[in-house]
């Protein structure tokens, strides 16, 4: 019995003590049966429990809160499975027939904790090995939001005695205990929110262990498990069939990709060693400090079971959430009754983000139809980031960058990686006029004016096949298929296990990384485009290409690739390509709103109309009073969008690569010209010039 | 690229457009392009980021054959910025609104004003009221009559059906009906009258088109 830990924010008790990083407790629990959603849980989930033989030292609270319930999930689910169809070796992926060619006691020895991610697992007799060995199981979070909000317990002895002193970081404790509610309110709340009663059983602990990570006074990062019940699903819970890649050609692909992470697991568990990092439990907490070495293996992918704490690490998430220790919780009670055209969207969205992987889509077998756990917490951080980021609130896209970051880490650290994606990798991108995106769009074409001037002359036109000389204000139809490519990261755009991979080098080396992506799209596309003329079969191609990409090892290859073709952007490139094109809009919008303004004068002179746009007074003197019936900005608009300069232009079409190397283009030249004031080329252009484009590709991983 | 193509048939009339979709988010727009251009449904699709492109083409008659070239646009508010480049030399517009939202009619008609106003002087716009399954099902879910839909849409000169997404219920019709009212014959005197294919005329199709001007006589609903 003792000291019961609730932050007074909280309007339900979390009978664990990790509370701190998790959800918002004033949003009430789904209105589903207690018992049909952890049995649901626990079909879910039970064999990864079962897999996942360790115990996670700040994470056994609540591990232990629900650890004797688990125990009766495990085995009423190994009961079930052995009597009814289908068993539990036959839930295991087909593929893991296709076994690495390591012994199993290696894998299961040297690598306990690889498989919450690889569908490769192991026969029963080494789920019942782990399962036994395991002495607290590790309880991912999401998972135990669920399973804690609806099996409260009515007595409040049993819950409180689930709470250890010792499995709270001492100055948590402290900081917690500002915030700590009556034991009465507790009760309140216990007794309105729960329905179920609930194991008081102790659980051993790991003291040894606790301690070490306490240190880390990081949240527990835990992914959700990972389904392997189903051989149509990769090892995320994503289907592996798509429109454009069959389950077999996944499965072939997978079996030998699979020794690739093998391999390069290994490579990782020795660099890590070589840094004096500690991998305990397979869920490092610091990384090797940044060198070639480095970026060559993140380069080559990172262990997917590390990529939520790699990903922290290197994006620094740990500086952002120990700065702003509570808010996420805070923000999550403040918006736990919001309601505005933000979260009207954010609902909306919420079962169209991931509709095809198992773990944000309403089990059918259930007969409640209960929202899932990971539906409620993407709903919980969208609206908090919404409120927390209101020049972004919320945009779509933003729900599938939350919805992947929740696969691999808890919601409180996920919720700051958003904050840290939309304000350092990618500012302003999704923000509400969307300029940032325009930007970066902008950006692009200028990459690949500069690295594959080929593809620029075809992709980079408008509808008509010409060049726009203004092509960074008026940016060309292509951009409308890449802005999405930046806006939600390649989800959805490339397979699940290429948008990882290309994760790990963005997080590591900056957003330049979704530029050289796009470029290598455009540079592997090229034979794909070479015989096309049409714009339209172009954006297409464009389109789909990177939906095929199925080996991650082409495209990194290709990127990386030391003469790659394409260059080797630096950062800073991209910063000083930020600027000038940002510069560039923004002149040209002001332009466009002084033309506009010419139009509105003659208007409100004849209207007289109070609701027409006001005029900001600094700018009225400059305008000149247009001839109201022929204003010459009017006329340029209407030239430009139906008028017959494009439709004159048809030859341009028939053949949108012109005769001349280099079309001009003013936005370029100018650009041009800024970056090289004085004439000079800088090393990226000389390189991209001396250069010879190789259409070969690189099929193995990098 | 699930267009069928239309040198397998054996019309010698052929012409290309460009249709654009608009309406606020969620209210069937991808839904309604994939039943028309696959024929299937999804109960929940993933969110449109950006645009997407589709073409489909329908046999109008024995010789007779109209390929639309589709982009599917984001529904959110801050998309907007980027419409004028789907709209841009549109040829055809399928505005969606939700039958189910009041709210989703009040944004499809600030669509339809926007593109009266800034679009193709001659673009052809068709107002679609979706999910028509769900009201079919349980009429107390509806929230835009369809009298007061086609009202609207009669005043603004708009086709307008009510379609379902799911059940496929008026949704060729809908693309049927758009085409039926697309100049062809002005698109193929432009060309000289020549049978257009895929590829370089295309173009020519999405340029030399002079409508009479914008449409007045809506056709009633079909459902």
């Amino acid at each position: 019995m003792t000291n019961i830990k609730i932050p007074a924010a909280f309007k339900f008790i979390q009978n664990d003590a990790s509370i701190r990083s998790l959800q918002s407790p004033s949003t009430p629990p789904p209105p589903s049966s207690p018992q049909s959603q952890s049995q649901s849980q626990s079909q879910s989930s039970t064999h990864i429990f079962l897999h996942k033989a360790r115990s996670s030292p700040a994470l056994s609270p609540k591990a232990t809160t629900s650890h004797h319930l688990q125990q009766q999930q495990q085995q009423q689910q190994q009961s079930s499975s052995s009597s009814s169809p289908p068993p539990l070796p036959s839930a295991i992926p087909s593929f893991i027939d296709q076994q690495p060619p390591y012994p199993k006691s290696l894998a299961l020895l040297k690598l306990p904790q690889d498989n919450r991610y690889s569908n490769a697992s192991s026969s029963t007799t080494s789920y019942s090995d782990r399962s036994s060995a395991s002495s607290s199981i590790s309880h991912p979070h999401h998972l135990l939001k669920s399973t804690t909000t609806t099996t409260t317990t009515t007595s409040t002895t049993s819950t409180t005695s689930t709470t250890t002193t010792t499995t709270t970081p001492p100055d948590e404790t402290c900081s917690l205990s500002d915030s700590l509610t009556s034991k009465d309110l507790a009760e309140d709340i216990i007794s309105a929110y729960s329905d179920q009663p609930q194991s008081s059983q102790q659980p051993s602990q790991q003291p040894s262990q606790q301690e070490e990570e306490q240190e880390e006074q990081l949240p527990q990062s835990m992914p959700p498990p990972k389904s392997n019940s189903d051989p149509s699903r990769d090892r995320y819970g994503f289907k592996k069939q798509s429109s454009y890649i069959s389950e077999q050609e996944y499965n072939a692909w997978w079996e030998t990709y699979y020794p690739h992470l093998q391999r390069r697991k290994k490579k990782w568990l020795a660099l890590m060693k070589d840094n004096g990092l500690s991998v305990d439990h397979d869920q490092p907490q610091r990384f090797p400090p940044p060198s070639e070495k480095l970026k060559r293996y993140i380069r080559k992918g990172i262990p997917s079971e590390w990529r939520g704490n790699a990903w922290f690490f290197y994006a620094k998430g740990s500086e952002k959430l120990n700065a702003n220790k509570y808010v996420y919780n805070k923000l999550c009670t403040q918006t736990a009754t919001l309601k505005n055209s933000d979260t009207d969207i954010i609902e909306r969205d919420l079962f169209r983000t991931f509709p095809d992987n198992i773990h944000f889509r309403i089990d059918q077998n259930d007969p409640d139809l209960k929202e899932p756990v990971l539906i409620t917490t993407l709903r919980r951080l969208l609206i908090a980031f919404s409120v927390y980021q209101p020049k972004i609130g919320y945009c779509q896209s933003l729900n599938f960058l939350a919805a992947l970051l929740l696969l691999f880490m808890d919601e409180e650290k996920a919720f700051w990686m958003l904050v840290i994606i939309t304000q350092r990798y990618l500012p302003g991108v999704h923000e509400v006029n969307l300029e940032g995106v325009n930007v970066d769009q902008g950006v692009l074409m200028l990459c690949t004016r500069e690295a594959l001037p080929k593809m620029w002359n075809k992709i980079a036109v408008n509808f008509d096949g010409s060049h726009d000389p203004n092509m960074l204000s008026k940016l060309p139809p292509i951009t409308l298929c890449t802005a999405a490519w930046f806006m939600s990261g390649y989800i959805g755009i490339f397979p699940i296990e290429t948008v990882l991979r290309v994760w790990d080098c963005f997080f590591f080396e900056d957003s330049k990384t979704f530029f050289r992506i796009a470029l290598t799209v455009f540079k592997l596309a090229e034979p794909d485009l070479e015989p096309l003329h049409d714009p339209m079969e172009i954006f297409q191609v464009i389109q789909t290409f990177p939906k095929k990409i199925i080996d991650p090892g082409i495209l990194l290859g290709t990127c990386f690739k030391r003469r790659n073709g394409i260059g080797h952007i630096s950062q800073d490139e991209i910063k000083k390509m930020r600027e000038f094109v940002r510069a560039k809009r923004q002149q040209a919008s002001i332009e466009a709103l002084k033309q506009q303004q010419q139009q509105f004068i003659p208007m409100m002179h004849h209207q007289k109309s109070a609701t027409a746009l006001p005029l900001p007074q600094n700018q009225q003197h400059d305008l000149q009073q247009p001839d109201p019936e022929s204003p010459p900005s009017l006329q340029h608009s209407k030239s430009t969008r139906l008028g017959p300069k494009r439709r004159s232009n048809t030859a341009a079409t028939s053949s949108p690569t012109p005769s001349q190397k280099d079309p001009p283009c003013n936005d370029l030249e100018e650009y041009l010209h800024y970056k090289h004031p004085h004439g000079r080329y800088s090393n990226f252009t000389k390189r991209m010039k001396s250069l010879k484009i190789s259409s070969s590709h690189t099929t193995s991983n990098v | 690229m699930s267009a069928s193509t239309p040198r397998s048939s054996v019309s010698s009339r052929f012409a290309q457009f460009k249709l654009v979709l608009l309406g606020e988010s969620a209210v069937g727009k991808s839904s309604i392009v994939e039943r028309f251009a696959k024929n299937v449904f999804d109960d929940y699709r993933e969110s449109t980021i950006g645009a997407a492109f589709l073409t489909q083409t329908i046999q109008l008659d024995s010789n007779t054959t109209v390929k639309f070239e589709i982009w599917d646009t984001a529904g959110q508010e801050r998309y907007k910025s980027l419409a004028p480049m789907y709209y841009r030399n549109a040829n055809c517009a399928v505005v969606v609104f939700d039958v189910t939202q009041a709210a989703s009619l009040t944004r499809a008609k600030a669509w339809v004003k926007e593109l009266q106003r800034q679009a193709n002087e001659n673009i052809v716009i068709a107002l679609a009221g979706n999910k028509l399954d769900i009201v079919l099902g349980d009429e107390s879910k509806r929230q835009v009559t369809t009298e007061e839909a086609q009202a609207y849409a009669k005043e603004a000169g708009l086709l307008f059906f009510e379609t379902s997404a799911k059940t496929g219920q008026n949704v060729t019709e809908l693309f049927t009906a758009i085409a039926k009212k697309l100049p062809i014959e002005s698109v193929l005197a432009s060309r000289g009258g020549a049978s257009g294919a895929v590829g370089s005329n295309s173009a020519n199709a999405r340029r030399g088109i002079d409508l009479k001007g914008p449409s007045t006589g809506a056709t009633g609903c079909q459902c």
